[in-house]
């Protein structure tokens, strides 16, 4: 009897450390399988203590994407170049959102508004030792505009050469989302008088930081580049971890396995808010979470129907049960948008919407308290979507309010869906004040027969809009102009422009000047260090 | 009568059957012992710990989780088990033809089975809902097409080791004709077995359609269902964390039942109650009398 008791037991703590094996694990793998959990294994010895990465100056840090590869010709894998001060562009967007010399110290546009100069900082050179001077920049442009069709589409460049400290773009046309397009990461300036072939795992780059080892899909290895112009970087070396899940993520800079991390859930703010070993930044986002509106078929080709809908969203209170800081937007930009204070806003007013769904034939309620029209039918509108969220639930929950019922259909491919115009309602989460400016956006989603406007928009005035931004270079005026543009999106309620994104980072209370900007693939800065 | 009686007797049983039959009316009466609207968003108690009001909790947009507990049962459970008897019924008239018949009907039918057994289950009914979408009328008949294999392969092997008893031999001697044989005197003697075999389903079935909620492949919101609580909750595990605790505890312990359930019945219901105690498996059981047949009709074949 005693035997079997003792036997009971031995298999209990055996179960019990398994179960609470299992418990780290998950904690540390990150959520991208077993090559990270074996990554993250390693880092405690440099990251876990803080004592000791002070004195090493090791920096694990967490982001929650990466490309398939590193080269930042290639796709958009550019944006982590940014974020790990790795890679520079000519001029970058600061905390502000003002544009700021990098690789750059000066420029100008001539009077014919087409031709631009940047004067190449005295003593920036590439992480293998090269001169970057302007001839080196020339040849890196060139290159990003070979190597992705987004170049040539974002610079309309007629032209590209050095003369002498500067170098001097020509475009095809005046084009006032010139400076700003060019501050976009598939422009982060390699050397292109080296082998390039390599560059998916090694790009030569002038940050702060070189790449020596790269691991796709886990992480990477720097170690801090001696030579480079704006003095010595914050640490010795780093590591950037790929955590695509913010659980994981949270989870791993709780454990220590990371110091540093972008982008918190805002479900997990509460985790790391008002204690002292961690600091937490926010700022308003660049970003806004919307509904495309397919404005070619039904129910949304009625613009009253439209209009119900936003009219039916509390746009604050869904801001608000979502946390962490975020706000309610009703428009296409966000509040880090100059004009967003002077726009007249959608808001929440039910009222509103069930004048727009008379107005609509929508004039009686069922017994579930859905409007239908004289032929008895309800109001029905399908989002599509991969995967549920609180902010569908939310959605269905505020239109339901009015009488609109709305369903969420679930399907494994939504954007082949959305780009062949196939649904009603689609979320998206744009970088709408994209390189601190509105065009990209309103360029991409809005101008009639633009690559991304899925919804069929068209409205003559605001193509005029947009065309006139392409030709204004004064900031103020081109913000002025997009505010315009907003106006007509939403009084033609082009949309449901929900909630904006606030970039939430957090660090462990040892590391120093952190930074956090409203776009988000800039994240590690050199200035960012330990403290002493 | 028999089995009646010797259930009755069966306190184990009779313990879990009115565990089980509470759990099905609890989900069934839902709507009248649910505190609150199981969609019902409030957002003035949006994630709020298990209290007086919200005996589970709230979610991420307020709604009551013991609420959206209750009224998930009907969800779950009625897939379970439409799913299990579905694939009960196909996968005993298969099992019984090609047992009964045997050759080519057999040898075809085997070999479909084999290959629907090679795959690897989950993995086919994601590509299934993948192809034709989400919705339950596909999940339950994604999983029934893949599932019935098992009783289809049991019911087999009991029909042919049944088929070779004396009396089903005596019945033919006598011209009992070939489909009186099969209702009359091998299905009654199949079917208890299977019954054991359906209750332990169920559970099994709660759980693939759990992990397929949790994929994002089972019902559609709003509606309640345990495996997409499940994973609604699990952007919440550190700072809500009883949205995971309720449901998942709900799920185990609905499997539990189900189980404990069949597993008392096996003990009613085999016809040499000894077995049990003597330690053998319902499986091994079989296992061995299919091999002595075998063995003999080698013998046979040899002699």
């Amino acid at each position: 009897m005693k035997k079997k008791w003792l036997s009971l037991l031995l298999v209990g703590v055996m179960a019990l450390s398994v179960a609470l094996s299992g418990c780290g694990g998950s904690g540390g793998s990150g959520g991208n399988g077993g090559g990270a959990s074996d990554e993250t294994g390693a880092a405690p010895a440099g990251g876990g203590e803080d004592a000791a990465a002070a004195e090493d100056s090791h920096l694990d840090f967490g982001i929650y994407w990466f490309g398939d590869d590193l080269d930042p010709g290639n796709g958009w894998n550019g944006w982590t170049l940014t974020r790990a001060a790795v890679g520079e562009t000519l001029v970058t967007v600061d905390e502000n959102l003002n544009f700021v010399g990098q690789i750059a110290d000066e420029w100008s546009v001539d009077d014919d508004q087409v031709t631009w100069r940047f004067h190449i900082r005295d003593g920036v050179t590439f992480q293998n030792g090269n001169v970057c001077d302007a001839e080196a920049v020339v040849g890196s442009i060139q290159r990003s505009l070979e190597v992705n069709e987004r170049g040539q589409t974002n610079l309309k460049l007629a032209s590209v050469e050095a003369d002498g400290d500067w170098v001097v773009f020509t475009t095809e046309e005046p084009y006032g989302a010139f400076l700003a397009n060019l501050t976009e990461p598939l422009f982060v300036i390699v050397d292109t008088s080296v082998d390039t072939s390599d560059y998916g795992n090694h790009p030569i780059c002038t940050g702060a930081y070189m790449v020596t080892d790269f691991e796709p899909e886990v992480s990477f290895d720097a170690v801090a580049y001696d030579g480079y112009w704006g003095g010595t970087p914050g640490f010795e070396s780093i590591t950037c971890y790929n955590i695509p899940d913010d659980n994981s993520r949270a989870s791993a800079l709780q454990s220590g396995e990371l110091d540093m991390m972008q982008r918190v859930a805002a479900t997990d703010l509460s985790l790391f808010e008002g204690n002292d070993d961690y600091e937490v930044q926010m700022a308003t986002g660049t970003r806004v979470q919307f509904l495309f509106m397919n404005t070619q078929a039904a129910p949304f080709d009625d613009e009253n129907i439209r209009h119900a809908f936003n009219a039916a969203m509390n746009y604050d209170a869904i801001a608000g049960a979502i946390g962490g800081g975020l706000t309610g937007v009703g428009s296409p930009f966000p509040p880090s948008a100059s004009f967003f204070g002077s726009l007249n806003r959608d808001t929440y007013d039910p009222d509103a919407c069930a004048e727009y769904l008379a107005a609509a034939g929508y004039t009686e309620t069922d017994d579930e308290g859905y409007v239908v029209n004289a032929a008895g039918e309800r109001l029905v509108c399908h989002i599509l979507m991969s995967e549920s969220t609180p902010l569908a639930e939310m959605v269905q929950h505020w239109a339901k309010e009015c009488g609109i019922d709305v369903e969420i259909t679930l399907a494994e491919n939504v954007s082949d869906t959305r780009n062949a115009g196939d649904f009603e309602l689609v979320f998206a989460n744009w970088q709408t004040l994209s390189t601190g400016d509105p065009q990209w956006f309103l360029d991409q989603v809005f101008k009639t027969g633009a690559t991304d406007n899925y919804s069929g928009y068209s409205n003559a005035e605001l193509d005029a809009l947009i065309e006139q931004l392409t030709t204004t270079f004064d900031a103020d005026e081109r913000m002025n102009i997009a505010g315009q543009a907003s106006q007509i999106i939403i009084d033609e309620a082009f949309g449901c422009f929900l909630v904006d994104v606030t970039n939430i980072n957090v660090c462990h209370s040892n590391v120093e000047n952190m930074s956090t900007f409203p776009i988000d693939y800039y994240f590690l800065t050199p200035q960012t260090t330990f403290a002493q | 009568m028999y089995y009646v009686k010797r259930a009755l007797h069966d306190k184990k049983f009779m313990i879990m059957l009115c565990i089980t039959i509470a759990f099905v009316l609890l989900t069934i009466f839902a709507g009248a012992i649910a505190p609150h609207d199981p969609i019902a968003q409030n957002y003035d108690a949006i994630l709020q710990p298990p209290s007086r009001e919200y005996p589970f909790g709230t979610d991420a947009v307020g709604r009551c989780l013991l609420s959206r507990l209750l009224y998930g049962g009907k969800t779950s459970l009625v897939i379970a088990i439409v799913v299990t008897l579905l694939m009960a019924v196909i996968g005993v008239v298969i099992g019984m033809v090609s047992g009964y018949f045997g050759g080519i009907v057999d040898t075809i039918l085997m070999r479909v089975t084999d290959m629907l057994l090679a795959f690897p289950h989950i993995v086919f009914v994601i590509a299934i809902v993948a192809v034709l979408g989400t919705g339950t009328r596909n999940l339950i008949l994604a999983m029934t097409v893949i599932s019935w294999t098992m009783f289809a392969r049991v019911t087999r092997s009991l029909v042919i080791t049944i088929k070779k008893e004396d009396y089903v031999e005596q019945a033919r001697l006598s011209g009992a004709s070939k489909p009186a044989i099969m209702f009359r005197y091998i299905v009654p003697n199949v079917i208890p077995y299977l019954i054991v075999l359906i209750t332990q389903d169920i559970g099994s079935n709660l759980l693939t359609l759990a992990s397929l909620s949790l994929l994002g492949l089972g019902s559609q919101p709003p509606t309640p269902e345990w495996g997409f609580m499940l994973s609604e909750g699990k952007r919440y595990m550190q700072t809500a964390p009883w949205m995971l605790i309720f449901p998942g505890m709900v799920i185990l312990i609905c499997v539990i039942i189900f189980n404990l359930l069949g597993d008392s019945l096996r003990d009613i219901l085999d016809p040499r109650g000894i077995t049990k105690r003597e330690g053998t498996s319902f499986l091994a059981r079989l296992l061995s009398r299919r091999d002595r047949k075998e063995k003999e009709e080698h013998e046979e074949e040899m002699a």
